[in-house]
């Protein structure tokens, strides 16, 4: 592959991965499960649950 | 030339030790046997990183990823895999040679000067692919797909394989937290045996949890061909004396894959390199100087 063709490919992921990162933040409970998730004991991570 | 690469190494150990420290500051979480509770921990880490780590004040990309395939309400999700994808497609897997917590531990483990250091297990061949299998079995499907009785999923890697969260969460928690000692089983005897086994291997192999089990290496390798951050061989100035092969941890041919998905961007052929032949993305921003040929 060329790699201007790679530096396009790569900017476009960029741009794809920060807009679905932007639009979940803004637009669903993700962060909010996350934070949820991460505030609480993982007893599965911990090795317990 | 060894010079540069033990520099080069020690750039990065501490930017490596320098990163672990502040995304897990939180001390009072070590002496109390209590996690952070911010806003903060919304956000993720590039690295593996668990959220259940006493000092940690940000969330695991994974962790967090099968959070939201295993609450019942997500098919899929838009904020954390938009946030690896992003990661993913500027950087690659320079995330695991320069910010993950459980790569720096590896790291420190090889340079422990016993057993005759070799890069691969046995069977290398094949095991390399077992990091995709676990990405997509137990990040994505498992978590998704098997629910209890409230509709609610397992995270499947932290809770049967993640050594990052056993070492880095469990056992500070269970030194310092009486309750949760009382509480620990074998699913707990399991995850010691196989952080115990992998710290082992690592003291010989070069990062066996990176090459063969993480599946967030997995995921950032896949963006290593296209990543905005990547190297390239300059083809002239490359005498194919193979020194990039030879001080390349995770046994790459460099000069014909320079970005290999294997390849977690240590920056140690590029040191190594009697010519300068391997350079990265910085390397053609820089303006030309006179009488160099470009």
């Amino acid at each position: 592959m060329k790699e201007s063709i790679k530096n396009v490919t790569g900017f476009i992921l960029f741009v794809i991965g920060a807009a679905l990162m932007i639009c979940g933040f803004c637009f669903t409970e993700e962060p909010s499960l996350v934070l949820h998730k991460a505030i609480t004991i993982c007893l599965e991570c911990v090795g317990i649950g | 030339m060894k010079d540069k690469v033990k520099r080069s190494e020690r750039i990065r150990l501490i930017i490596q030790a320098a990163f672990l420290a502040l995304t897990n500051g939180y001390a009072r979480g070590f002496l109390e046997g209590k996690i952070y509770r911010g806003g903060s921990k919304r956000f993720c880490v590039p690295g593996l990183n668990c959220y259940s780590c006493p000092g940690a004040l940000f969330s695991c990309p994974i962790g967090s990823l099968q959070a939201v395939l295993d609450s019942g309400k997500y098919r899929a999700s838009l904020y954390v895999f938009g946030f690896i994808t992003m990661i993913g497609a500027l950087l690659g897997r320079t995330i695991c040679g320069f910010l993950c917590p459980f790569g720096l531990i590896q790291d420190l483990l090889y340079r422990i000067p016993v057993f005759r250091k070799q890069k691969n297990l046995p069977g290398h061949r094949y095991l390399r692919y077992l990091r995709y299998g676990i990405l997509i079995l137990m990040v994505i499907l498992l978590p998704m797909l098997i629910l209890n009785e409230a509709g609610i999923g397992d995270p499947w890697f932290c809770k049967y394989i993640c050594p990052s969260g056993t070492l880095l969460a469990g056992i500070p928690l269970l030194i310092s937290n009486p309750s949760l000692r009382e509480a620990a089983g074998i699913l707990f005897s399991w995850k010691a045996a196989l952080l115990f086994a992998i710290l082992l291997l690592s003291i010989r192999y070069f990062r066996p949890f990176c090459k063969y089990l993480c599946p967030l290496g997995a995921f950032y390798g896949v963006f290593n061909p296209v990543s905005v951050y990547r190297f390239r061989i300059d083809t002239d100035a490359c005498i194919n004396c193979g020194v990039c092969r030879a001080v390349c941890g995770m046994d790459i041919d460099v000069w014909k894959h320079p970005n290999s998905p294997d390849c977690i961007r240590c920056g140690a052929c590029r040191a190594a390199c009697p010519t300068g032949a391997i350079k990265d993305t910085f390397s053609y921003l820089k303006p030309i100087k006179k009488g160099t040929v470009s």
